[in-house]
């Protein structure tokens, strides 16, 4: 009898850091998932700007210079070298463009009102939102895996393996002064 | 939505003569009632005494017919009622509902049918009796809309399991969606901190769970979706303030489930909605407990935001 308790025990401290070990590997797979998941969203978007440049321009010919910067956005991020700081940056900066199209589109009454350009922000809006949602997801599964890497007893695995923190991904100052849809939300 | 003071004002000029002409007829339904209760007493007297004497003195035969009596009584009562209701709710409720929103529809004897309250996945439990009224459908702006009282129970002969009681609301959402998200009352974190929360992941009927930014909303709801990305995408910051608010206000238990590009809502409540008193009068109070319900039924389209279409379902 005793022998059979020596061996759960054993069974038992061999499985334990096993278990740890795969909710850490887990944890680390969402996180890949939804950045890949956010990471298509973010490529839709850059999808819309060949439309959104077509439908702007035919209305505000001489805003050319704001629309040559998002198309320049656009190739660089098509490029496809940048390292992930770098392309967060993009991200963000692209963003404040897009805010600095929906501001200067105020000023021409008719482009606002076309059916073009008003299907477009329905499918920006929706983007947003969807980014948003990512992001937010994306975030949530960091914050429960560095929980995991942080806290007793996890961490003790999480340093044998080389499990690193992770990064939030966290909107820029620029970002949150945007004029975007949030204020309707 | 209606103000209080439009309420006010469309109380004495519409419903206050109506409210009188009805309640003109109660003392007539009060006489048969009693005439009834008389009349159900004396038979049961009598066939209690008709009884033989061996059966008179078991103990079973003292409360065995007066369940019968009260069961039969109840019975002819809703029966001796049911003009007076029915007088009730074309000429007060449907007034009331003309005046929050004419072009809603009223059908006192329908309700939200069972595949409905299938779909929304929000009680699991098995069930066998479904009853409900009051059905109200119709658009509300541009969100289709459609809401009833019902009451899921499950009996098996000796005990009545109530599953659900309440409010049943169906309403086209804002935004397209593919999977599922359910929002439900937290019990198990609000009395188990760490633990409750755990067994909340391991819970094999639900979906994954989701864990939100809010902790107001945590400690409230507790939500299982499909797709993590797709909760968040229907339940952005502002539409959990908003249930938070909504939830507040109604203090019942709330569940709601995103399902099929539908919102589902149940709001439990114990006090039947839209049923006249059969012997306290319909007052000013009264009527205004029935407006607080219909605006509950009907405002949960403005208090959630659903006509706000900005993204790609129009």
């Amino acid at each position: 009898m005793p022998g059979i308790i020596v061996i759960a025990v054993l069974i038992g401290l061999l499985l334990v850091p096993v278990l740890m070990y795969n909710t850490l590997v887990g944890k680390r797979n969402q996180i890949h998932n939804i950045f890949g998941t956010m990471d298509a969203m973010l490529k839709k978007r850059w999808d819309l700007v060949p439309n959104l440049v077509s439908t702007v321009t035919g209305y505000a010919d001489h805003e050319r210079g704001l629309f040559e910067a998002v198309t320049e956005a656009r190739a660089q991020a098509q490029r496809g070298q940048l390292n992930e700081d770098q392309r967060v940056g993009l991200e963000n900066s692209f963003m404040q463009l897009l805010g600095v199209v929906q501001a200067t589109v105020e000023n021409y009454p008719d482009l606002k009102a076309s059916d073009n350009f008003m299907h477009l922000q329905r499918t920006l809006n929706e983007l947003e939102e969807q980014i948003s949602a990512a992001r937010r997801a994306y975030n949530a599964s960091v914050t429960d895996y560095n929980n995991s890497v942080q806290m007793f007893p996890t961490n003790i695995i999480a340093g044998m393996f080389n499990f690193k923190e992770k990064t939030l991904f966290q909107i820029d100052a620029g970002e949150r002064e945007n004029p975007q849809i949030g204020n309707i939300l | 939505m209606k103000s209080y003071d439009e309420f006010k004002a469309f109380y004495s000029e519409e419903l206050l003569q109506e409210i009188e002409q009805l309640e003109s007829t109660r003392g007539a339904y009060l006489l048969k009632s009693i005439f009834a209760i008389i009349c159900t007493l004396a038979i049961f007297f009598v066939v209690w005494i008709l009884l033989p004497p061996l059966i008179r003195n078991k103990s079973f035969t003292w409360y065995a017919p007066l369940l019968c009596f009260i069961f039969i009584n109840g019975l002819i009562l809703k029966w001796i009622w049911r003009g007076f209701r029915s007088r009730f709710k074309e000429r007060i409720i449907q007034k009331l509902l003309h005046f929050i929103d004419p072009s809603l529809q009223y059908h006192p004897d329908r309700y939200i049918s069972e595949y409905d309250f299938d779909r929304s996945d929000l009680f699991l439990q098995s069930y066998n009796r479904y009853k409900g009224d009051d059905l109200i459908r119709g658009k509300v702006g541009k969100t289709d809309i459609k809401c009833s009282e019902i009451c899921v129970q499950d009996s098996d002969g000796d005990s009545t399991q109530t599953i659900f009681k309440g409010l049943f609301t169906v309403a086209d959402f804002n935004k397209d969606f593919h999977g599922q998200t359910l929002v439900l009352p937290d019990k198990a974190e609000k009395f188990l901190g760490r633990l409750g929360k755990k067994l909340q992941t391991a819970n094999p009927l639900r979906h994954q769970l989701i864990q939100l930014e809010s902790p107001e909303f945590e400690n409230k709801f507790v939500v299982y979706g499909s797709d993590q990305i797709e909760a968040r995408y229907i339940l952005t910051p502002s539409l959990m303030q908003r249930i938070l608010e909504f939830k507040k206000r109604n203090k019942s238990k709330l569940y709601l489930s995103f399902s099929r590009n539908k919102l589902y809502i149940a709001i439990a409540l114990t006090r039947n909605l839209f049923e006249p008193g059969t012997r306290k009068r319909i007052d000013y109070l009264s009527v205004c407990q029935y407006f607080q319900d219909l605006q509950m039924a009907i405002g949960v389209v403005e208090d959630l935001n659903l006509n706000t279409r900005i993204w790609t379902k129009e």
